[in-house]
């Protein structure tokens, strides 16, 4: 249990650390100048690569923080709104790294069939609107998914460390902190916001969004042998 | 269980057992499951294979791929903003043209074969998600 507590703390420190150290090195002008782009995936302001980097230091670390903060938030807001479906998410990924490698290879799997459906619906004039939509659900599931992550990887570490017993809150806000100071290593950032939001697509869809409901065919033969 | 239900199968006629029954039925069940097994196996390697023409044929295709991605530029997001806030109705026609122009060039890459490609990637790649989706299931089932 210590010794969790002792992991727990060190991870904490070194989340923030990545955070801090991201911003002051990698965003700093010349470093910046040279690696700026689409793959570098910096957070505000910066991640389409068409705007400077902010130059004062302690800018640079505040807007990596306001990025924190704002994903917290809507992280926060998810839970609120459908706490029962995060729950049920969040449980499916309980089963260790197989859960989490089962639920990415859902995710990815769904994503290529996804892409590819995208691109035989917009060949029919009348489906246009299809590519939006299943864009938006693609999107919507890693959302939802990533938030769930957040909230099983803050709850494993608390309740391993026994600190399981404080609120819910304190899960979320963990595993927030993890998973975007690990997004935050330049390049390495991009492949783990990919996993992540693959895994997070896996967890949503492979449960329905965290709903009872089953991947099922079954209503359809009752209905019809009635 | 109840009284009457030992009362109920009390009562039945006893036959006699046939010759070999059990071997019978542990034989059909074996037969059963191996057939379920051969089946299972040849969907997929069928899905496999399928996967694996549809890699094939997409692959020269891949470079020339980069164009129906949607293109987004911060000026491009900025003019649509401006837009959203002064006139809804005109920045939802640009939204619309632009999905429908983005659809005409999607149009312009996809030929048959690449056409051929997305169905043969697209039907495996659902059936497997499917077949773990069913794994999660069973697993959430257990512990239920």
């Amino acid at each position: 249990m210590r010794t969790w507590r002792v992991v727990v703390v060190g991870v904490v420190i070194l989340s923030l650390g990545l955070i801090v150290a991201s911003a002051l090195l990698f965003d700093w002008g010349p470093l910046w100048r040279a690696w700026r782009g689409p793959l570098a995936v910096r957070s505000v302001g910066s991640w389409m690569g068409g705007i400077d980097a902010p130059q004062g230091p302690l800018q640079r670390v505040g807007l990596q923080l306001s990025g924190l903060v704002s994903q917290f938030l809507v992280a926060l807001l998810i839970a609120y709104a459908a706490p029962r479906h995060v729950r049920r998410m969040a449980d499916s990924l309980s089963g260790g790294s197989r859960a989490i490698a089962r639920s990415f290879a859902i995710g990815l799997l769904f994503t290529v069939a996804l892409a590819a459906i995208i691109l035989l619906a917009s060949l029919s004039v009348h489906m246009f609107p299809v590519p939006i939509l299943l864009s938006v659900i693609v999107f919507l599931a890693a959302l939802v998914g990533v938030v769930a992550l957040a909230y099983q990887m803050g709850r494993l570490l608390l309740t391993r460390a026994a600190w399981a017993h404080e609120s819910p809150l304190a899960s979320l806000g963990l595993g927030t902190l993890i998973l975007y100071g690990l997004t935050q290593v330049p390049f390495f950032g991009l492949l783990v916001l990919l996993a992540l939001s693959l895994t997070g697509v896996g967890a949503a869809l492979s449960t329905r969004f965290g709903s009872r409901e089953r991947w099922s065919l079954a209503p359809l033969v009752e209905e019809t042998s009635a | 269980m109840p009284d009457w239900m030992d009362d109920l199968l009390s009562s039945l006629p006893s036959e006699p057992q046939p010759e070999g029954l059990p071997f019978l039925v542990r034989a059909r069940l074996v037969a059963e499951r191996r057939r379920e097994r051969w089946s299972r196996l040849a969907r997929q390697v069928v899905l496999l294979g399928a996967a694996a023409l549809g890699a094939w044929l997409v692959a020269p295709y891949l470079p020339g791929l980069e164009g129906v991605v949607p293109q987004v530029s911060v000026e491009a997001l900025r003019e649509w903003t401006g837009m959203l806030l002064s006139s809804p109705a005109a920045a939802l026609r640009m939204v619309l043209d632009g999905v429908v122009g983005w659809a005409f060039g999607v149009e312009e890459h996809l030929g048959p074969a690449l056409i051929l490609a997305l169905v043969l990637i697209a039907v495996p790649a659902l059936s497997a998600a499917a077949g773990l989706v069913r794994d999660v299931q069973k697993r959430e089932e257990g512990l239920a």
